[in-house]
Formats: structure tokens, sequence, C-alpha cells
């Protein structure tokens, strides 16, 4: 267990952004591992296993305080440093404040899946959910954080917005054929 | 439902452009495993430690 603390502090820091927060949330995992160590299945996936007591603790925390910060008027994606277009350098702090003005379904699915290394089935198995709702709130967050951050590189990543809606009116016409 | 080999390529190639759009361009995904990594790479703190000491200490102990 002792292994898996620091991979437990980084995605409890993702998830709350502050160290002592983390701590906290680690200390409690880890308590709650060992007082339920009998329900974990021997040769089984101990980090995920972790990562969800984990999550679990952070979620039932944030439903109490209602201390997150959902940015549903815009003001801090404006307050932003970063400019609304295309940047070359994006800087930690930026990426880190937007990052923490994700919701929270949709972060923890990124971090699982784009920094912790976990396959969508296991960090589906994590966040107690289906692989399809995983995989879809990376794409939402990953099209907010690109939004956020001023991004949408159309050039690199695919066509323009009018043209992608042209399109996927296309295929919706080809599916509803 | 839809097959995508009844597509023509042009469209092919357009709806596999959508889906790239819809990638974390490279530095964000960079970004995000080096916010990551550098917790990860931080030492253990001696409260955590301690903690899974004396869990371990207190298993050992007989009742």
């Amino acid at each position: 267990m002792l292994a898996l603390i620091p991979s437990l502090r980084a995605f409890a820091f993702s998830l709350c952004s502050s160290f002592e927060r983390a701590d906290d949330l680690v200390q409690e995992t880890l308590l709650k591992a060992w007082q339920n160590i009998e329900k974990f299945e021997e040769g089984t996936n101990l980090r995920a296993w972790l990562f969800t007591i984990l999550r679990n603790a952070y979620f039932s925390e944030l439903r109490k305080r209602r201390r997150e910060v959902e940015d549903v008027d815009g003001k801090k994606t404006a307050s932003l440093s970063v400019a609304p277009a295309q940047q070359d350098h994006v800087d930690m702090q930026d990426f880190h404040e937007a990052l923490k003005l994700l919701p929270a379904d949709q972060r923890e699915a990124l971090v699982l899946v784009g920094a912790a290394g976990m396959s969508y089935e296991e960090a589906a198995e994590v966040a107690q959910c289906a692989v399809g709702t995983i995989k879809s709130r990376v794409n939402r967050a990953r099209t907010k954080l690109t939004d956020m951050l001023g991004l949408a590189a159309t050039d690199e990543f695919g066509p323009d917005a009018t043209t992608a809606a042209i399109v996927a009116g296309q295929f919706a016409r080809k599916t509803n054929a | 439902m839809h097959d995508d080999d009844e597509l023509p390529n042009g469209d092919k190639a357009r709806k596999a452009k959508i889906e790239d759009a819809s990638a974390l361009p490279a530095q964000l995904g960079q970004k995000l495993r080096s916010l990551f990594a550098d917790v990860e790479s931080q030492p253990v703190p001696d409260r955590l430690r301690e903690l899974l000491e004396a869990l371990a200490a207190k298993e050992k102990k007989p009742d």
C-alpha cells in the first residue's frame, strides 16, 4: 500500500487542488481500506480499489461541503490569463486553474485516463459508471479545457465549428435514412 | 445505425477529422501528466507513512 501512496496523493490533488485536503483524503482512504481489507479480493486491482475508495470519500465530502466551484457563469474562465486565441505555450498555472474549473466528474475521468494511465474500463471501474460515460466525460473535459485555454486549433485538430456541424448533420441524415 | 464502410471516402476522412478534434492537444496532455507526475514524485508525507506503520503494528499486535 505504501508504494501506491504517491499515485493516490496525485489523484487526490488532481481532484481537490490542495495538498492538505489531498493528504486528508489519502489518510481517510488508507483507514477505510485497512478497515475493509477483507472485502478486497486478492489478485484483483489494488490500485483501482484504493482509487475508488478515495474518489468516494472525495465526492462524499464534496456533497457535504458544496465547496466545488463550477464555472457556471464563465466568470472564472474569463479571468484566466491566457488570451482566447491560439497559444503556443500554456502556462502550468493557467492549465491548473482551468483543470480546477472542470466539473468534478469530468476532471476525475480526464485525470484517470490522461494522467494516471488507466484504460477506459479501469477508469469506469474506479468511477463506478459505464465505460461510455467515462469516454463521454473525457471528451467533454477535453473540449472544455481546449476552449478555456483558447486552444481550439482548428487547423491542427479538425474542421472549424461550422464545417463540423455541417458534416455532423450529414452523418445524422445518413444515420436516420 | 450506419456502417462507416458505407460512407464515401471523403466523408470518412471528414469524420476522422472530427473525431481527431476531440483529442486533447499534445501540450495539454503533457501538462496533465506533468502535474500528476510532479505530485507522484514527492516523498510520502510522514503522517501517512506513520499511519501505515501504526496500522501494520496494530494488526501484528495480538488482541
